[in-house]
């Protein structure tokens, strides 16, 4: 599927597409989450809650998931049903260029972005943390790398959606909806399954394994309650990355198979 | 709903090919198919001995749309560059053959100009450049001169006709029929989604060609009586249009025009003028959409 081992073609697609993003001032909201974020982290104090430092820990890894899920889907659900609906796409896949290679150009373009959003998170939640006096170095990398996976993860699927729906606003809504009660059960399941039994059990063993688990990559008990100084395996993190690299490249897949016989 | 049926073109290298008929006849559509942008449920297309929609068609074709939606929030250099990319160009050969295209469609001065800015002119032109790009042998133009003004015009087909003397073959889709007439090689009319008629310029319009005459004469009645019954349905056919004391004399074969010539002078007539001429493509035209 790659012709071109220098990503040549996927790599002009991802520029552009954040060329885009820079132009269309959608970066202009997620200064406006920073502030956000950096006042609600400022507010702990203000509101006099004792022992902050939990509390701070938990609330900016929550409100940074948070933020990050609705940049990376709000950016890459809208990018192939939006170059359907302005017509964008003829002169483009005229180009001795692949419908994979495109689907992956999108994709490269998505990891970058949100992968920017994230670093100004997450260096705001340093910042504040270093603030307040909270020491927090080896889990911010580890929950910036957990969560990042997970990202990776979500924009595959949320990439997959868009190319099976025509409208902008469908493909967003229905990739954040997925994610939520998806990640929703799977965190919720053995509550489900304590009381199921013969097929009902099952079937939710099966959906289990099957069912991607986007809770695996929310760092947010890890950082809020785990040692300072916690670090994951090794052999944890492989298997992490090979689960979000592993469900990325079968929703990738999933997105180029339908995309691929898509009348433009 | 079938857009396309049985239809079977082959375009010969270095000509200029015109694709005409009504909105919906399927012309769009056949792009289309060649582009590989959707796939004939059966029948093939093949680009320069390439399977139609491969990679290797799509590098040996450009594509102008007939809409010229493009990246809005690029700039024209950007565009050819994203372009030029998906191409497989980089570096100076890149840059030049941008600035190069930029300057040969009138953009140069418009190139740091954001495109959701652009005319619709402008962004014709554009369409015009990025197809050119890549120097590609085929080059599929969707209603190039739409929105164009005059001199925009005539300089899109002197683009066309300067890409044919470089060999590369154009196939152009137009409602203009004028302009199809002025720089086709070959013509196909194409309604229902079916190829009505479809071959030279002058193997269509055959059947419509005429043989004209402008003669003066004050003697109307003489000129009618000298026509005589041999000429007289050449004379009827075409019709004896009569403008203050000059006469069109308009014969079907150029074995009629001297015979009806040589009785007119012999009446008294002076002869002002001769001309062999088509009738134009608009009547075939209007004879297949309006007969189908």
């Amino acid at each position: 599927m790659l012709a071109d081992r220098s990503l040549r073609a996927e790599r002009a697609i991802a520029r552009v597409m954040l060329i885009e993003l820079f132009r269309r001032k959608d970066l202009y909201v997620l200064g406006l989450l920073v502030l956000v974020f950096l006042g609600a982290a400022a507010s702990i104090d203000f509101f006099g809650v004792g022992g902050a430092e939990v509390y701070l820990r938990e609330l900016s890894t929550t409100l940074t998931l948070l933020f990050t899920v609705i940049i990376a889907v709000g950016v890459v659900a809208r990018q192939i049903p939006r170059e359907l609906e302005r017509k964008t796409l003829m002169p483009i896949l005229a180009k001795p260029l692949s419908r994979w290679q495109f689907v992956f150009g999108k994709f490269l373009g998505a990891v970058a972005s949100f992968t920017a959003a994230l670093a100004v998170l997450w260096a705001c939640s340093a910042l504040v943390s270093a603030l307040k006096g909270v020491r927090l170095t080896g889990l911010l990398v580890q929950g910036f790398v957990l969560q990042w996976l997970g990202l990776v993860m979500l924009t595959a699927f949320a990439l997959m959606v868009s190319t099976a729906v025509s409208e902008t606003a469908v493909s967003v809504t229905l990739s954040l909806l997925a994610y939520f009660l998806l990640k929703g059960f799977t965190s919720n399941i053995h509550i489900l399954g304590s009381g199921a039994s013969g097929v009902g059990a099952s079937a939710l063993a099966l959906a289990y394994t099957v069912v991607p688990h986007f809770e695996f990559y929310d760092p947010t008990q890890m950082m809020a309650f785990a040692p300072l100084q916690h670090w994951l395996r090794p052999l944890d993190w492989l298997f992490f990355a090979g689960y979000a690299f592993g469900y990325a490249a079968i929703f990738l897949a999933g997105a180029w198979l339908a995309f691929r016989r898509r009348r433009i | 709903m079938r857009a396309l049926d049985g239809v079977s073109l082959e375009l010969r290298a270095g000509e200029i090919f015109g694709l005409i008929g009504p909105n919906g006849a399927g012309k769009t559509t056949l792009i289309k198919a060649v582009l590989g942008l959707i796939e004939p449920d059966e029948g093939q297309v093949r680009v320069c001995g390439e399977p139609g929609g491969s990679v290797a068609a799509r590098s040996r074709l450009g594509y102008m749309p007939e809409v010229a939606y493009y990246y809005e929030l690029l700039r024209a250099g950007e565009f050819l560059r994203l372009c030029g990319r998906l191409c497989g160009m980089r570096g100076r050969r890149l840059e030049e053959r941008i600035n190069g295209l930029l300057g040969q469609v009138g953009l140069a001065a418009h190139r740091r100009m954001l495109i959701k800015h652009y005319s619709k002119g402008m962004r014709q032109k554009l369409g015009l450049a990025q197809a050119m790009l890549h120097g590609p042998e085929l080059l599929l133009l969707d209603e190039p001169t739409s929105g164009l003004d005059p001199l925009a015009r005539r300089d899109v087909r002197r683009l066309m006709l300067a890409l044919r003397a470089e060999g590369r073959t154009v196939l152009f889709s137009s409602h203009e029929l004028s302009e199809v007439e002025m720089v086709c090689d070959r013509v196909a009319v194409i309604n229902g989604g079916r190829v009505v008629v479809s071959g030279t310029m002058e193997e269509i319009l055959r059947p419509y060609r005429s043989y004209r005459a402008r003669v003066r004469t004050a003697e109307a009645e003489r000129l009618q009586a000298a026509c005589g019954p041999a000429c007289a349905e050449a004379v009827r056919e075409a019709g004896l249009a009569e403008a203050m004391d000059s006469y069109v004399l308009v014969a079907r074969t150029i074995e009629e025009l001297p015979r009806l010539l040589e009785r007119c002078l012999a009446a008294g007539a002076t002869l002002e003028d001769v001309d062999h001429g088509y009738e134009s493509l608009e009547r075939l035209y209007a004879e297949i959409v309006e007969g189908e």
